[in-house]
């Protein structure tokens, strides 16, 4: 008797502990839309999706959890009021988001109630407003500047090889401007200069190859000209774009497979789930030239994504270098595919929030996110040059080429 | 019989440490009979991990097998009763899948596991051939952790992520990873007396986690367990007086 009493006491245990284990929560797919568009709720949908699809917060000083419980009664309260000012959630959502270290965060709130006359949506930008407070911060460079410094030094016989496009596209979204130019500048140092890397979407449209030309001068001197001095990519200004654009500009600089940093995403709902850092590699262009001479990534405060990261890619070179200012600092690729890691942006019917699907670090293992990159020749943007004609950045990365600095 | 009455008492009335206590103290009055065992074992461990993938419905966690061994020890106080310990070695596993589009992107996680279970052992039988029912719980600690797959990879020259093939140890996150684990275990199985000394065992046993693989570091976290199903052989040495 006294066996079987063992038994079922065991027994007994058993079933009274397997019931210790935790339900898991009910986590909302961020891209659905929220039913109940209360201020409560909106914030709710938010901070879930934050909770779940934000991929920095390995790295991020922001407490997400006392945000919660800051927040959430404030904006109940703002349940309980009829209309509500869109100033008033641009306030609460720029404060609670503001240390979040994505550069690429933008976040677009509706306002269900908004005062009469009121916008309905609340757009807040973090990384916007830090890179505001920089004690260097400036108006972006505009192409009109970067073509009167080139029209002056033309004067001045220091350009050859010369060539530009203007053009305006439509790839789908809408109308687009682009510039570019490539040239060759004091006898041996190439300089390219574009707007966007949005060559992917640009060079299928460019049936007359106004924009390829650009980019073929570029590549021609690059392994061509027999007396290459150094090489020059100006991404000053450049908001970033298409990954697969680092093909048309540093893989013709390097002869094998560079690893130009590393990439890390999501692989599950916690705040801490992630695969390991991947290597993110570059492959030699077909038409490519292994340069001794130096490389230079010229860039400022508005060099973004994509621009940002040349510039880690040019860093990775044994003779490349970062020539301008601190960059802004929105180094995060977004693959534009929220089901591809569960991470990254996402939008429903009451908001659309853009941030960044993985993160990445440059070849030494430095994450450059929400600081960016810092040049290692430092030159400030100077607009009173610039209406003279001469452009002090550019004239300090030909100096960092010639080694005079 | 009193025992059992107290024991289901103590249980009903939630007090479960009491009634492991009176468990322990109604084992004392057991005659003895006693004698030692101790011996080795090894097998294969197929681990599932109890996770709800949420929205996530294009990620599924799948099984995966991997390799257990322990050294157990054991005291018989009687012929169908004894308490065994072991020290394992087990790896717990398991495999993430993508569907459709994404079904290039998967992976194979083994994590090691440095165990102790302590075992009631029932059994039951003839002298050569006897059954055995284990029950009992463990106790064990994380070591570490390997990953085989393919993540995403960035910088295509075609622009698009592609995949990127790894076979890595994975460092563990102090930050996130809970290294405890406890939980129950309940194992059947059949042991042969090969000679006087000698006992040849093979069973059947299932390891139910009741800790979460990470702890408690944000809120609406989703919590995740092992359950483990190993089937292992070994053999048991008889030691002391043979009865």
């Amino acid at each position: 008797m006294k066996r079987y009493g063992l038994l079922l006491f065991a027994a007994l245990v058993a079933v009274s502990a397997v019931s210790c284990r935790k339900d898991a929560p009910e986590i909302p797919n961020p891209n659905e839309d929220v039913m109940s568009a209360t201020y409560a709720d909106i914030f709710k949908a938010f901070w879930h999706g934050m909770n779940n699809s934000y991929v920095f917060w390995d790295i991020d000083p922001t407490d997400w959890d006392a945000v919660y419980d800051e927040y959430l009664p404030k904006f109940e309260a703002l349940d309980t009021m009829g209309t509500v000012r869109t100033g008033t959630l641009r306030t609460y959502y720029s404060a609670l988001a503001a240390d979040l270290v994505d550069h690429h965060l933008a976040i677009q709130i509706l306002n269900p109630r908004p005062a009469e006359s009121d916008d309905r949506v609340a757009l807040i930008q973090p990384g916007y407003n830090e890179v505001l407070k920089r004690d260097y911060y400036h108006e972006p460079v505009s192409v009109d500047q970067i073509r009167s410094a080139q029209q002056a030094n033309m004067q001045a016989g220091r350009i050859s090889d010369f060539e530009e496009c203007s053009i305006i596209y439509d790839a789908g979204d809408g109308e687009n401007e682009f510039y570019a130019s490539s040239y060759n500048i004091d006898n041996g140092i190439i300089y390219l200069y574009f707007t966007s890397f949005s060559m992917t979407e640009i060079f299928p449209l460019d049936t007359e190859g106004v924009v390829k030309k650009v980019f073929a001068n570029y590549l021609d001197m690059v392994v061509s000209d027999p007396s290459v001095n150094g090489v020059i990519i100006d991404v000053r200004g450049n908001g970033g774009g298409y990954l697969a654009d680092m093909k048309y500009v540093v893989s013709p600089l390097i002869d094998e497979v560079t690893t130009i940093g590393y990439s890390r995403s999501k692989n599950g709902p916690g705040r801490l789930d992630y695969d390991e850092w991947v290597p993110c590699v570059l492959y030699p262009a077909a038409q490519h030239r292994k340069l001794d001479a130096p490389i230079v990534v010229l860039a400022d405060l508005w060099s973004v994504s994509m621009a940002e990261m040349t510039a880690m890619a040019v860093s990775a070179l044994p003779n490349g270098a970062v020539v301008g200012e601190r960059t802004f600092g929105g180094t995060g690729p977004l693959a534009g595919d929220y089901n591809l890691t569960y991470a990254g942006a996402f939008d429903n019917n009451v908001m659309s929030v853009y941030t960044s699907t993985s993160m990445l670090k440059d070849a030494n293992g430095v994450i450059h996110e929400g600081v960016g990159i810092e040049p290692d020749i430092q030159s400030f943007y100077d607009v009173d040059a610039f209406a003279a004609g001469v452009d002090v950045q550019l004239e300090a990365a030909i100096k960092y080429v010639k080694g005079e600095l | 019989m009193k025992y059992f009455y107290s024991i289901v008492y103590a249980v009903r009335c939630g007090f479960l440490w009491r009634a492991l206590l009176v468990a322990a103290v109604s084992l004392t009055a057991v005659p003895v009979s006693a004698q030692w065992r101790v011996g080795a074992s090894m097998g294969y461990a197929h681990n599932t991990l109890s996770i709800d993938e949420g929205y996530a419905y294009g990620r599924n966690y799948l099984s995966h097998g991997g390799f257990a061994a322990s050294v157990p020890g054991q005291y018989d106080f009687c012929d169908w009763f004894g308490l065994r310990a072991e020290l394992s070695y087990m790896e717990k596993g398991y495999e993430v899948e993508r569907t459709g589009e994404y079904s290039a992107l998967y992976g194979k996680v083994s994590n090691r596991y440095l165990q102790l279970p302590v075992m009631a052992d029932f059994s039951f039988g003839g002298r050569r051939l006897r059954g055995f029912l284990n029950l009992g719980g463990y106790v064990g600690c994380w070591l570490s952790s390997n990953v085989q797959g393919t993540s995403l990879r960035y910088f295509d020259p075609e622009g698009l992520p592609i995949v990127f093939y790894r076979d890595a140890n994975v460092a563990l996150d102090p930050r996130r990873d809970n290294r405890f684990e406890a939980g129950l275990i309940g194992g059947i199985g059949l042991s042969y007396r090969a000679s006087a000394r000698v006992v040849l065992e093979a069973e059947w046993r299932i390891y139910y986690s009741l800790t979460d693989m990470q702890k408690d570091y944000m809120y609406f976290h989703t919590p995740r367990y092992n359950t483990t199903m190993a089937f292992q052989i070994g053999c048991m040495f008889l030691l002391g007086s043979n009865k």
